[in-house]
């Protein structure tokens, strides 16, 4: 009996082995002819300590999708519909967000997610299935520099980034600086790509310390210590809210000096937090509400009015990803992945709120300009462009 | 060096003031209660909820889960279950709670009422939890506590992320104080508080442990449930009285939490509540002193520690490894007592 | 259920049998409905053999937590470090060789069980709570390290990504393997158990001075247990390294390990198939569980204290335990 049980189990083994299909071929070809919603994965992370920044995308992208549906739609009509995928900003929570993404054939896009190390492993498996991965927010350069032909992200990399961010310290004149870096994906290849190009520019960069994203909260002893060395500014590569209670606690023990960062820090919670101790701060952006241009004072105002507070930098990035996808859908004229891509790929100058959108062959934003806010009377202004 | 010690002695009190919680419960009834940084969190909320006016949904919410915890924080209380007149007699007792409390939350309180009455709605809370999560498991092995803590710990985690959203809350009463200085220009006042009111709290609950009755029945419960209950002493309140104390310092200690770090969050309470574990484990678990000195001295090590040995990222580290070094040859804690086993 | 759950109680070893029959029969349900999935409030619940595979590697790892917690009554709080060691020796050691990388997993297995054996040989002796304090600080102290990336090896907080080496693999190849393991692990831990060595160690759980008094070696058999808990965690933490496709600090902080602690405590303490159970339990409630978006966790914490309130001895509680419930009956008369 045994043996017979084993000697079937042994047969389904190799039955099972054998069966390999084209995942990709076939979601591709299924969309092709598809009618009907079409449906949008977004990831993020939902709960856990960095929740803000998801359900910032979150709104950014169903204030998106309210438009595009009232509008009449994409495609002659088709609606747009949002799935949730809450990675907890986890590796193998977002993984499974993947998979589980890759086993609903209907999915086309998957925007998110939000950090770099759980987008890495993720874009693998949407690439694998023939889905679209669009990160409004990851930043590492290592995501789009895997030959993938499927990952795109809608805004420039840490080196672009840290690069901007050096140059303006060296427009400033600031000749002696400190970096305060997450000790996370975004934070450190901010910091590494800052520290390089500051020394190109003759800049020295007097110390660099890493915080823990989760478990640091007092930043005091680390500022007291930088107290003595007679800086010019210190670069925050982080992310709010550790940002702003950097710069705050900063205040309160009486260090003066300029503070500068980048996207990472540009959102309300600078003021919210900081009060007054925000004032003054550089923020290298891709959004400021309180920019002139149409679009954006439209969107400024929409997602106010629903969601009472002004759209950060994730928001206002989720929104132009969502729109950016439905610009690609009625371009390729299909929702078919492939098409789609080469869709994203031949836009020329799509202008979103966040600036102009032209994708590379490998999938990264170029010509994005990165601009310079200040923070004034609780408010981002902007600086230089 | 001065501002670095000063600054850890107060997030040493902020631990101190946390670990007292851990420290009282796990001296009573021998339960390393995970969900006690999830109190401290609620505790900062209802300091936020009390002193400046929440939008309807959130205080309507609030206010809702305040009388919850209220009926069962009545319910903890009683020895027997008190027959159906009892329960509509708790009904209507959280009903009116929940009216007041909704009114409450709505209402702007001045600092000098909105403490008080977030310390006694988080002993609440602490109560409701002791007789949702561990009372019924008083005499179950005691790995069963431990996993329901940890499942209250995430419960109370994402119950707060649900009623107040995922940003960070600023406090207008903290901003004030931490931005206040003293002595002139060059001190700023907030160590200063944090330390003092984190002394003459536990000064306080030394006090009223070794002279009251009441802290002579929590003595006594500590050490033998059995004969205290014969000796005509109430067991069931005097553990619900624990972890009410207990919460009503993890409040103050949310307060002053709140203060030093300047925002509170939904996920405040895990790290710190362990942090805090490890100072009531650091200065010997149920010792009450031991609890103060080792919240002072986790303290002090965070903060030199990320001054002194340049990598800032390896703070984490030291405390924990400062942690294992005194376990190794101080197996119960610096002030622990070594327990005798009976053979 | 109860009922149902006291039926399988009494057979055991067909349990086990039925148990691996359905995940052996799972890859053939895969051929057909390679996602078996269906609505819920408007959202997708989705089982395939990812999941699958995790509910595998997870059984594994109740497994070897089982030994110090369920055999030796011993708390580990830091269980999750040594699934990391043994993930990131993989990722590391993968990275910097051309080996095929299965030669690996004994290797993260072997480092994993070393490490646990310094920390136990250190630590062993203490008693109850503050080990379980110990092995938490062990745990902190290990990802603290990972995200500050010493010597550049464990590339800080990015991990290392294994996202190549996942997909070399089909998924069929990942849930054989892990299918492998998982059974290597329990018919480990299932010798053992009804071995010499496995009644010396019960012996130790319930009375340690008698137990020593009776001649045994009791340290050493404590040590023996407790390594070979991170034999296992090494070895399944590869793995499981490999089906998520990196190896991150985030996947072995405190609560990976305390859902590790809850898997084997619901499943039944000392109870082996009971934690294989919980882990299953624990892994599809968690799938089932995710159209609820953030009510999920808060709904998961308090069906775990739902869970306690109501079986406080686990689903399926160790047969011998039970005989005791007339001795502590006895004991309070006295």
């Amino acid at each position: 009996m045994t043996k017979k049980l084993l000697g079937i189990l042994f047969t389904f083994l190799i039955a099972s082995c054998g069966a390999g299909r084209d995942i990709a071929g076939d979601r591709a070809t299924r969309l092709e002819t598809s009618s009907g919603d079409i449906h949008i994965g977004v990831a993020g992370p939902f709960t856990g300590d960095l929740a803000q920044f998801g359900q910032s995308m979150l709104y950014g992208i169903e204030l998106a999708v309210d438009e595009i549906n009232s509008a009449g739609g994409v495609l002659g009509g088709r609606k747009i519909k949002i799935e949730r995928g809450d990675d907890q900003a986890k590796v193998n929570e977002g993984t499974l967000v993947a998979q589980r993404f890759a086993g609903d054939p209907d999915i086309a896009v998957v925007i998110g997610h939000f950090n770099s190390g759980v987008s890495i492993p993720a874009s693998a498996i949407y690439e694998k299935s023939g889905i679209i991965q669009l990160t409004p927010a990851s930043t590492n350069p290592k995501l789009t520099q895997q030959g993938y032909k499927l990952i795109f992200r809608n805004l420039p990399n840490d080196d672009e980034n840290g690069r901007q961010l050096a140059d303006f310290a060296g427009r400033q004149g600031y000749k002696r600086i400190a970096i305060y870096f997450a000790n996370n994906a975004y934070g450190k290849g901010l910091a590494d790509v800052f520290e390089k190009r500051a020394k190109e520019l003759g800049i020295t960069v007097v110390d660099r310390q890493a915080y823990d994203t989760e478990r640091d909260e007092d930043f005091r002893p680390v500022l007291t210590k930088w107290k003595g060395n007679s800086l010019d500014a210190i670069c925050i590569a982080g992310e709010n809210p550790k940002g702003a209670i950097i710069i705050s606690q900063a205040r309160e023990i009486g260090l003066k000096i300029p503070f500068m960062g980048g996207d990472g820090i540009a959102s309300s919670e600078l003021w919210e937090i900081g009060g007054a101790a925000s004032e003054g701060v550089f923020v290298t952006s891709y959004f400021h509400p309180g920019d002139k241009r149409p679009e954006v004072v439209k969107f400024s105002q929409t997602y106010r009015l629903r969601f009472g507070r002004l759209p950060d930098v994730w928001a206002a990035q989720a929104y132009d990803a969502m729109k950016v996808a439905a610009t690609a859908f009625e371009k390729a004229g299909t929702i078919s992945p492939p098409k789609v891509a080469s869709a994203l790929r031949a836009l020329s100058d799509w202008q979103g709120v966040t600036g102009l959108h032209n994708f590379d062959a490998n999938g990264d934003v170029v010509g994005k300009k990165v601009i310079v806010t200040v923070v004034k009377n609780g408010a981002f202004k902007l600086y230089e462009e | 060096m001065l501002e670095q010690i000063a600054g850890g002695l107060a997030l040493g009190g902020v631990y101190a003031l946390i670990a007292l919680g851990y420290t009282m419960v796990y001296g009573i009834i021998e339960l390393i209660n995970f969900a006690h940084g999830e109190i401290m969190m609620l505790g900062a909320f209802y300091v936020l909820a009390f002193s400046v006016s929440m939008s309807p949904d959130i205080s309507n919410a609030f206010a809702i889960y305040t009388s919850i915890a209220f009926y069962f924080a009545v319910d903890s209380h009683l020895n027997k279950r008190f027959g159906l007149y009892g329960i509509a007699f708790a009904v209507i007792l959280a009903f009116f709670f929940w009216f007041s409390s909704r009114k409450l939350f709505i209402a702007e309180i001045t600092p000098l009422i909105a403490i008080p009455l977030a310390v006694i709605a988080t002993a609440i809370s602490g109560m409701a939890l002791e007789r949702i999560a561990y009372k019924p498991l008083r005499n179950s092995p005691r790995l069963a506590p431990l996993i329901s803590a940890i499942g209250a710990s995430l419960f109370y985690q994402n119950l707060a992320q649900i009623i107040f959203g995922t940003h960070r809350y600023s406090l207008p009463m903290a901003v004030k104080i931490s931005n206040a200085k003293i002595l002139g220009s060059n001190f700023a006042l907030a160590p200063v508080l944090i330390i003092l009111s984190a002394v003459v709290i536990m000064i306080a609950l030394h006090l009223f442990i070794a002279k009251t009755r009441i802290g002579t029945a929590m003595r006594a419960t500590a050490q033998d449930k059995y004969a205290a209950s014969l000796m005509g002493i109430n067991v069931n309140a005097v553990i619900a009285m624990t972890f009410a104390i207990g919460s009503a310092l993890a409040a103050v200690g949310g307060l002053l939490f709140t203060i030093h770090q300047k925002t509170l969050w939904p996920y405040m309470g895990f790290m710190a509540g362990i942090k805090a574990f490890t100072a009531a484990v650091l200065g010997g678990i149920g010792s009450i002193p031991g609890a103060m000195l080792g919240g002072f001295i986790l303290g002090i090590v965070e903060s030199l520690g990320a001054g002194l040995f340049g990598e800032a990222g390896y703070k984490d580290a030291i405390a924990f490894v400062i942690l294992i070094g005194v376990l190794l040859f101080k197996p119960t804690g610096i002030l622990g007592k070594r327990s005798v086993i009976k053979v | 259920m109860i009922k149902y759950l006291k039926k399988i109680r009494e057979k055991k070893g067909k349990r086990w049998f039925a148990l691996a029959l359905i995940f052996a029969l799972l890859p053939l349900l895969h051929l057909y409905y390679p996602h078996i999935s269906f609505r819920l409030f408007d959202d997708r619940i989705d089982f395939h053999l990812g999941v699958y595979s995790l509910a595998l590697l997870y059984v594994a790892l109740a497994m070897g937590l089982n030994l110090s917690i369920g055999f030796i009554g011993m708390l580990d709080l830091g269980f999750a470090a040594f699934v990391g060691i043994g993930a990131y020796t993989l990722a590391i050691l993968t990275n910097h060789s051309t080996l095929p990388f299965w030669i690996f997993i004994p290797v993260a297995a072997l480092t994993a069980g070393f490490v646990r054996m310094v920390l136990g040989a250190t630590c062993l002796h203490l008693r109850g709570d503050y080990l379980a304090i110990v092995t938490l600080g062990f745990g902190e102290i290990f990802v603290t390290l990972l995200k500050n990336n010493p010597g550049g090896l464990t590339g800080g907080p990015d991990g290392i990504p294994l996202s190549l080496l996942r997909l070399s693999l089909s998924d069929l190849t990942r849930f054989w393997l892990a299918y492998f393991f998982a059974m290597l692990a329990v018919w480990t831990v299932y010798r053992i158990k009804f071995s010499r060595i496995g009644r010396a160690l019960e012996s130790i759980r319930e009375d340690e001075i008698a137990a020593e008094a009776m001649g045994i070696p009791v340290y050493r058999l404590k040590l023996l247990a407790y390594s070979l808990g991170g034999v296992i965690a090494g070895g399944i933490g590869a793995l499981l390294a490999v089906e998520v496709g990196s190896a991150h600090p985030s996947n072995y902080d405190f609560f990976e390990s305390a859902r590790i602690v809850a898997m084997v405590v619901v499943g039944g303490t000392g109870s082996i198939f009971g934690s294989a159970l919980g882990a299953i339990g624990f892994v599809f409630l968690l799938e089932i569980f995710r159209p609820l978006a953030e009510y999920r966790m808060l709904i998961f914490g308090a069906v775990m204290v739902l869970l306690m309130i109501y079986r406080p001895k686990g689903l399926l509680e160790t047969e011998r335990k039970r005989s005791k419930k007339k001795l502590s009956k006895l004991d309070c008369q006295k």
